[in-house]
């Protein structure tokens, strides 16, 4: 099976060649294969978003090649690329940011259900109302403009517009992290349940690490524009190996350790901004870093399926390599 | 000392009734409150009704009492000189509330002399220093970018710095580490526990992540349809919560030992 979306050695710095360069992502590789869903979890600004705005040509890609549906679609026109977006839908970060404010919330279901040809005009309504109940919302909300529903009610419009049109791929930038847990549950199971009646696949990026274990297969674990781990989401906290996967699963809080959890602190220089230009991304805070990891930078190894890792000092399973 | 009391509070919005119904609560200096409950319920409404800043339109009726006076009676000028000083707001979505072309440095400069630090020289000290209590450790690259250079989470942590900034007596904080990554999540639970510690900061904040609630706060609100359903000691709504909503919304955490969701 070929994957419906690759990543091969993908790129991003913004503002090069000036003093604030960012080097967002770099050399990024992933495959995906269609009705997989793979999450990506790490550290805030180590660049989830810009992957997912490079594939959806938010952005462009300063090096290395994407690949969908078995087209390259780097450097495609304007035309082909409203012919692929049509199969590849987003759900972003900040809800706010893809409507219009003076379009009431059901135009904004109905028009995407007309435009790409799900149904008639005079069916769309009707449809429209249907994707409210199935993402928790009165119906009666659809006459609403933007500003006036909650952020949690927002995001569910959103993410019930990008399903209504039937794409392949759903990327969804913390698509759930405005929403109540037991909203936030709902909404999971309709993803589950969608996924599999129509063969979607989804790319999930959060910060909550249960529920992205919960929904995805595979985790893709970020750290300063880099993957450094990749593995089977029920291996996650026992047979991870990334120091940093680890870093993640320890600074969790649950209810149940209330009062227990202490809270590890780390002081990083003011001048740190994660981007080592030698050796390993993680170096600086890691507690195994040896001269090696400060000198070479570590590649992406298998250490099992799907099982990867970037790290020269892995704990898998426990112990030391 | 009482911070804040509000008594039978009702809040709807131009032609949307009920956005909060009869909220009657009292919080006491130097407690946090952890406010829960379901998305539209009305928490941001009710955050936003004590610093004066719901739109026009909106109604309130019944008693809204801050440090011992009636907030519906404040004039505007009054207002003014609380927000930022007295009371602070961390917003759900605090790149919605940013100047979008402005740098994020200026905006922050700007929020720093309205509150009466005078030389640029120091405001940046004390703008580097916040930044890197959240991590934000290039401080001077986020403080040269535009909002939208930022990522998510990076413009959260701006709101956040900011709103610590003035140690303000009352801390509001919507939301304030939904989109954080872990390990900047517990820095920040940390730095508004500190906030606490040292300068007996009262923190009143919303969030859906139920175990930073249940970790920071000595007190937990639970919200549904415009109403506060219940509200207790921590220990008690956690572990013996009377309502149905409650045990509804402690049972839908998902959890890292759970099974993988099959729909
Ligand atoms: N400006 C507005 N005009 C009309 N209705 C509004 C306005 N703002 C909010 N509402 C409505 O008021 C209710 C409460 O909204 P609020 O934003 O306070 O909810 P919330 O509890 O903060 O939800 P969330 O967890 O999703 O952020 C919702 O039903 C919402 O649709
Ligand atoms: N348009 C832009 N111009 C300059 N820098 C940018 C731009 N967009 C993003 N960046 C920078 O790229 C880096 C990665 O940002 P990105 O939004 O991808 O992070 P993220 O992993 O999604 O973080 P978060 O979890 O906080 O949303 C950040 O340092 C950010 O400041
Ligand atoms: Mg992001
Ligand atoms: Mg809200």
């Amino acid at each position: 099976m070929e994957p419906i979306l690759e990543l091969k050695n993908v790129s991003k710095i913004f503002g090069a060649g000036t003093a604030h360069e960012v080097p967002a992502v770099r050399d990024v590789s992933l495959q995906v294969m269609p009705g997989d869903s793979v999450g990506i979890v790490g550290e805030s600004g180590c660049g989830k978003s810009t992957v997912a705005r490079m594939v959806t040509k938010l952005t462009d890609i300063t090096s290395g090649e994407i690949w969908f549906d078995g087209e390259n679609i780097t450097r495609i026109g304007e035309k082909e690329t409203r012919n692929v977006y049509r199969k590849i839908q987003m759900v972003f970060q900040d809800p706010y940011s893809v409507f219009s404010p003076r379009m009431q919330v059901g135009t904004f279901l109905e028009e995407g259900l007309v435009h790409f040809g799900i149904c008639s005009r005079p069916e769309a309504r009707k449809q429209a109302a249907e994707w409210m109940e199935r993402v928790e919302l009165s119906p009666e909300l659809m006459e609403r403009l933007p500003h006036q529903l909650s952020g949690g009610q927002l995001q569910r419009v959103v993410i019930a517009r990008a399903i209504s049109i039937r794409p392949k791929l759903i990327i969804l930038d913390e698509a759930t992290s405005a929403l109540d847990v037991s909203v936030q549950k709902q909404v999971l199971k309709l993803l589950v349940r969608l996924q599999k009646e129509l063969n979607l696949t989804y790319l999930f990026i959060g910060h909550d690490l249960a529920v992205v274990r919960s929904l995805c297969e595979r985790i893709a674990v970020m750290y300063a524009g880099q993957i450094v781990e990749v593995f089977d989401s029920e291996d996650l906290g026992h047979n991870t190996g990334h120091p940093y996967t680890q870093k993640l699963l320890g600074s969790v809080f649950s209810i149940h350790d209330r009062n227990q959890k202490e809270i590890q602190l780390e002081t990083l220089s003011m001048e740190d901004s994660g981007y080592e230009k030698q050796g390993c991304v993680y170096q600086k805070r890691c507690p195994h870093a040896t001269e090696k990891c400060r000198t070479e930078q570590p590649v992406m190894e298998a250490c099992g399926t799907p099982h990867r890792i970037a790290c020269w000092h892995p704990l898998c399973g426990g112990h030391h390599h | 000392m009482e911070i804040l009391k509000l008594e039978h509070a009702s809040i709807t919005y131009d032609g949307v009734k009920d956005a909060v119904r009869d909220v009657s609560l009292s919080v006491e200096e130097g407690q946090i409150v952890g406010i829960v409950g379901e998305s539209g319920s009305g928490k941001s409404t009710l955050l936003h009704s004590i610093l004066g800043l719901l739109p026009r339109g909106a109604a309130t009726k019944g008693r809204f009492e801050l440090f011992g006076k009636d907030i519906r009676s404040m004039s505007e000028k009054d207002l003014l000189r609380m927000r930022g000083q007295d009371v602070a707001m961390i917003f759900q979505d605090t790149g919605r509330y940013m100047n979008p072309i402005s740098r994020v440095g200026k905006q922050y400069t700007e929020f720093l002399q309205v509150h009466g630090m005078k030389s640029k020289q120091e405001c940046r000290e004390v703008e580097r220093e916040m930044l890197s209590r959240v991590h934000l450790h290039d401080a001077d690259r986020v403080l040269h970018s535009y909002p939208f250079e930022l990522s998510g989470g990076m413009r959260q942590r701006v709101g956040i710095a900011m709103a610590m900034t003035l140690r303000p007596k009352l801390l509001l904080a919507d939301e304030p580490t939904s989109a954080l990554d872990v390990t900047v999540q517990a820095q920040v639970v940390f730095e508004m526990m500190e906030l606490r510690r040292k300068y007996g900061t009262t923190i009143i904040m919303v969030t859906h992540n139920m175990g930073v609630a249940a970790y920071m706060s000595d007190v937990i609100g639970v919200m549904q349809h415009g109403k506060m359903v219940e509200w207790g000691k921590t220990e008690d709504v956690i572990s013996h919560p009377t309502q149905e909503y409650t045990k509804a919304l402690l049972g839908s955490i998902v959890e890292l030992g759970d099974k993988r969701m099959t729909g």
